[in-house]
């Protein structure tokens, strides 16, 4: 079991309420996604999770027990910290085998599970090894391998990923997605990226300034998000908004589309504008394009379409796939 | 050779030992739980005690040489060995907590929390994580403060008369009423001398050593 229910936690650093009032559930088993821009409380809310700080006020209850003020280690968590913390002076197996160490097992217990633990990860030849003989890719999966041994009820990641280049992202990303359907442990992750949210998460929470803005399914995110925040976060390119006369005449303060939702078209269409930059990716084309009316629109398209700087192209928004929000920026 | 002979360069050589491996150990046993505590649980008033146990060092040592001399005398202290360890651990002891102090703080603090994470209670804490990445950081300390203690000239000269008189003291009884005798001052000079550019010359190593290379990023 790993449920984890957050009740009215709040924190304070000082004077500054960094975490105003949160609520939250999450189910046993799920993988989720804390996303948000940097410093809106992300960190700050996992850590209170593991019980590297103390709430300020509200309940933690894991498992349905209250486990506010219960100290890391008897919380049944393990985290994965954005430095790897990895123990500078011991060798990889010892790194590992550490939390089984500390739980005072047997010897040949701890070489079985740290066997199998580096097996998963593909360590198995770099068990002798100090951590600064390791590839930040490798040191990443140590920090893993210290998470995983102890089969834990839940596993805390803090931006696991930032500190690597872009093509090793991609394959530890898919690495700790098959390690979660494997485990089946619950899972929490901790990003900047909305790509990483997107693509792991069953479930995403929209942070800002220490609140959440919405909670859900990552299609669900996409398809309603709730207001402007998570409409302009979710998603690559951005949504464009657009207000004025423009948004008004369909009936809202703000409109937005995504740019894969234009109909773009040499001949006609709704709005008509010149291509200021076209992005050809070889699948897609992200052409932005100056509308007089509305501003700079970025538009996506499949791969050929064939316009350069300067040309003029005609964009009608699909009005199935429009986004209306109010004054307050509230889905409408 | 003559200048063994002459003053029994022995004596000294062991004077000097004592004075420096003594009050290098005693003062990193006050040392490192006063870093450890200043480096881990700073209060509001670390940085100022931090400060304030700097500033003795800029006060000129004899300004407090009579009192010290009268309370060395009231207690039976003066050229005594003991004497010499409990006053040169005294005025090193604010280096010795600055260094350990700047060693321990640059211990990531991601690091302890991972400990703490995977179940590791203070004492484990201490033992398999703080002190093995602190070691070096504690060996450079102990190497400075007995170079330092070794070297001291002016405590050394003026609370000793032969007994526990140190190196230094035995080479500046070269340069005496008598006259300066700079040939066997050099030789004595360079006996003082050698016994601190060996012990630097093999901990080389451990003094430049990376703290904490490839643990973090
Ligand atoms: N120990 C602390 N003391 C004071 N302020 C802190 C502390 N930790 C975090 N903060 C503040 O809390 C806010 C959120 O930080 P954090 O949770 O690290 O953000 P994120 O992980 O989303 O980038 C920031 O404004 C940061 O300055
Ligand atoms: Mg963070």
């Amino acid at each position: 079991m790993g449920s984890i229910r957050l009740e009215n936690v709040s924190k304070h650093f000082g004077e500054h309420a960094v975490i105003p009032s949160i609520d939250l559930e999450i189910n046993d088993g799920e993988f989720v996604v804390f996303v948000g821009p940097s410093g809106c409380g992300k960190s700050t809310l996992l850590r209170l999770i593991a019980g590297l700080e103390d709430v300020t006020g509200g309940r933690i209850l894991i498992d349905g027990d209250d486990a506010t003020a219960k100290p890391p280690a008897k919380r049944g968590l393990a985290m994965v910290f954005q430095s790897y913390a990895l123990y500078p002076h011991m060798s990889v197996r010892s790194n590992i085998g550490f939390p089984l160490k500390m739980a005072n097992l047997d010897k040949a217990e701890i070489d079985r599970k740290v066997n199998d633990a580096a097996a998963i990860l593909n360590l198995t030849d770099y068990l002798e090894r100090k951590p600064r003989a390791l590839s930040g890719g490798q040191r990443q999966r140590v920090a893993i391998g210290r998470a995983i041994v102890r089969s834990p009820e839940c596993f805390l990641f803090d931006e696991p990923l930032s500190n690597l280049d872009a093509a090793l992202r991609v394959n530890m990303r898919l690495e700790i997605s098959e390690l979660h359907q494997q485990l089946g442990a619950t899972s929490i992750y901790v990003t900047h990226d909305q790509v990483e949210a997107m693509t792991m998460a069953d479930k995403i929470v929209v942070l800002r300034a220490g609140n959440i803005e919405q909670v859900g399914s990552p299609l669900e995110l996409y398809r309603s998000p709730a207001n402007l925040f998570v409409a302009g976060f979710i998603g690559s390119p951005k949504m464009n908004f657009i207000d004025g006369k423009a948004a008004e005449e369909f009936g809202a303060h703000t409109i937005g589309i995504r740019p894969e939702h234009v109909a773009l078209s040499t001949e006609s269409g709704k709005w008509m504008g010149k291509v200021a930059v076209s992005e050809h990716l070889g699948s897609d084309t992200f052409l932005h394009v100056d509308v007089p009316e509305l501003g700079h629109i970025t538009t996506r398209t499949d791969g050929e379409f064939p316009v350069r700087h300067g040309d003029t192209v005609f964009i009608s928004p699909d009005p199935e796939r429009l986004y209306r929000f109010n004054a307050d920026g509230l889905a409408a | 050779m003559e200048v063994q002979a002459r003053s029994n360069y022995f004596h000294h050589f062991w004077n000097s030992v004592a004075i420096s491996l003594g009050s290098t150990v005693i003062g990193l046993l006050i040392a490192v739980p006063a870093a450890w505590a200043m480096a881990f649980s700073p209060t509001k008033r670390t940085k100022d005690i931090l400060l304030w146990m700097l500033s003795t060092k800029m006060l000129p040592a004899v300004g407090v040489l009579v009192p010290i001399y009268i309370i060395f005398r009231d207690l039976g202290l003066l050229d005594t060995r003991i004497g010499l360890i409990i006053i040169m651990m005294l005025i090193n002891l604010p280096i010795m907590v600055w260094m350990l102090y700047t060693y321990f703080k640059e211990i990531p603090g991601e690091i302890l929390e991972a400990a703490r994470m995977d179940g590791a209670t203070l004492g484990k804490e201490l033992v398999y994580v703080l002190t093995p990445m602190a070691i070096p950081g504690i060996a450079s300390t102990l190497l400075l403060n007995i170079i330092l203690a070794w070297n001291e000239a002016f405590w050394t000269l003026n609370l000793t008369a032969s007994k526990a008189a140190p190196l230094t003291a035995f080479i500046a009884s070269y340069s005496s009423p008598e006259g300066l005798f700079y040939a066997k001052l050099s030789a004595a000079s360079t006996m003082a001398i050698a016994p601190i550019v060996i012990l630097g010359w093999f901990s080389q190593k451990q003094l430049v050593r990376g703290l904490t290379f490839g643990a973090v990023k």
